[in-house]
């Protein structure tokens, strides 16, 4: 399984979402895991592709899970299963 | 009702109430806050803030408020939770109301209560969140890149987030909605000129709409405006009607008009942070505190050696 978070440096719930997928990741090990910083070209590119539209975004296996608010650790987990 | 006379009284326990809280009591005024909601504000909703000065690493929203409420109550503000829903100006005495029956008196009033974030409200809004909907500019609008996208709302931050989507959609559309824009903002007058962006005044949206993505509006005139993306920008200082009762001026949107000394058009009420809509940044919020507290100090002053 692999699993993106599209994130922005300036956007209020991003950081929230970070340190959320962090420790989900830390409690539930063995996937795949990357931060996206869409204020880089590569970025940027790699969400529209996926037609991500908002951040923070949460992305697995290519499907776009979470978009555009605010995350709980409920909704992640729920996403991820 | 309390016989005691404040100096000041702020209205709102933000950035800018609580760093005017400080200022004052430390300069012993009596001050006291009174705050609706929560203490700390929209700034509570930050988890991290990344551009506040002293803080290299970073700070939580929750975290950087609780300590601003810690020094405005170290040097003896008062802060009460009590909603005021009446302002009277009495020249030299504000009387406030709140709606738990307080009644308080105050030789001087800072307002800082803030703006709340308002949805459209209309059909396809919740449905199409994270699909086209957004509401944060300057976050997701390079996902718009050669797109085209609408930004509703009439005030100063929606104009400027029609000049950042302008840098990477390929056609940007402003709706400002019936009432217009708040003001006749300087960047307006470039913006009306640029071939990318077109207004559409005098008009309300009644609908979002599309399959899996947003692909339209609908606007109360009839017209139907396709497009990829809605940015709704749409900010609201609820204490405009109090203010109103108080003889104090806001422009159209409800933003307190205030000088560059936060002073409003009424002798001893300042405004400061985003009622003011100027800054919406918690530094600039601070610091507005501050300029408003030194020159509500200067006129409690002036009152006393009447």
């Amino acid at each position: 399984m692999r699993i993106e978070l599209f994130f922005s440096p300036i956007c209020p719930y991003c950081p929230h979402a970070r340190e959320l997928l962090k420790q989900y990741q830390q409690d539930n090990p063995g996937f795949e895991y990357k931060e996206v910083d869409t204020f880089t070209e590569a970025g940027i590119e790699r969400g529209m592709s996926l037609q991500v539209m908002a951040v923070p975004c949460l992305v697995v296996d290519d499907n776009i899970k979470l978009s555009g608010w605010p995350f709980t650790a409920e909704d992640i987990s729920k996403a991820i299963q | 009702m309390s016989e005691e006379i404040y100096d000041v009284i702020i209205i709102g326990a933000g950035p800018a109430g609580l760093t005017a809280g400080l200022y004052t009591s430390r300069h012993n005024n009596k001050t006291l806050i009174l705050e609706g909601k929560k203490i700390g504000g929209k700034t509570l909703e930050a988890h991290w803030v990344e551009n506040y000065p002293g803080f290299p690493e970073g700070i939580s929203g929750p975290d950087l408020m609780k300590l601003m409420e810690k020094q405005a109550r170290k040097f003896g503000a008062e802060i009460k939770q009590e909603t005021v829903i009446g302002i009277s100006d009495l020249s030299d005495l504000k009387m406030l109301s709140t709606r738990s029956g307080g009644f308080y008196q105050a030789k001087s009033l800072i307002i800082a209560t803030g703006v709340s974030r308002k949805s459209l409200s209309v059909k396809g809004e919740g449905e199409f969140k994270g699909r086209g909907v957004s509401y944060c500019g300057v976050c997701d609008g390079p996902f718009f890149r050669e797109k085209t996208v609408a930004i509703v709302g009439g005030g100063h931050e929606a104009v400027h987030d029609i000049e950042v989507l302008g840098e990477s959609a390929v056609k940007v559309y402003g709706i400002p909605g019936k009432k217009g824009y708040s003001e006749d903002y300087p960047e307006l007058e470039h913006l009306r000129k640029d071939p990318k962006v077109e207004f559409i005044e005098g008009t309300n949206i009644t609908e979002i709409g599309g399959e899996d993505f947003v692909e339209y509006v609908k606007l109360d005139n009839g017209d139907t405006v396709k497009l990829d993306g809605v940015f709704i920008i749409l900010e609201h200082v609820s204490t405009a009607g109090i203010l109103s009762d108080a003889g104090v001026s806001t422009d159209a949107g409800g933003c307190i008009l205030a000088d560059k000394d936060q002073k409003t058009d009424v002798a001893g009420i300042f405004a400061a942070g985003d009622c003011s809509c100027k800054g919406m940044q918690i530094v600039t919020a601070t610091g507005m505190g501050a300029t408003a507290a030194l020159n509500a100090m200067k006129y409690v002053k002036q009152l006393t050696r009447k």
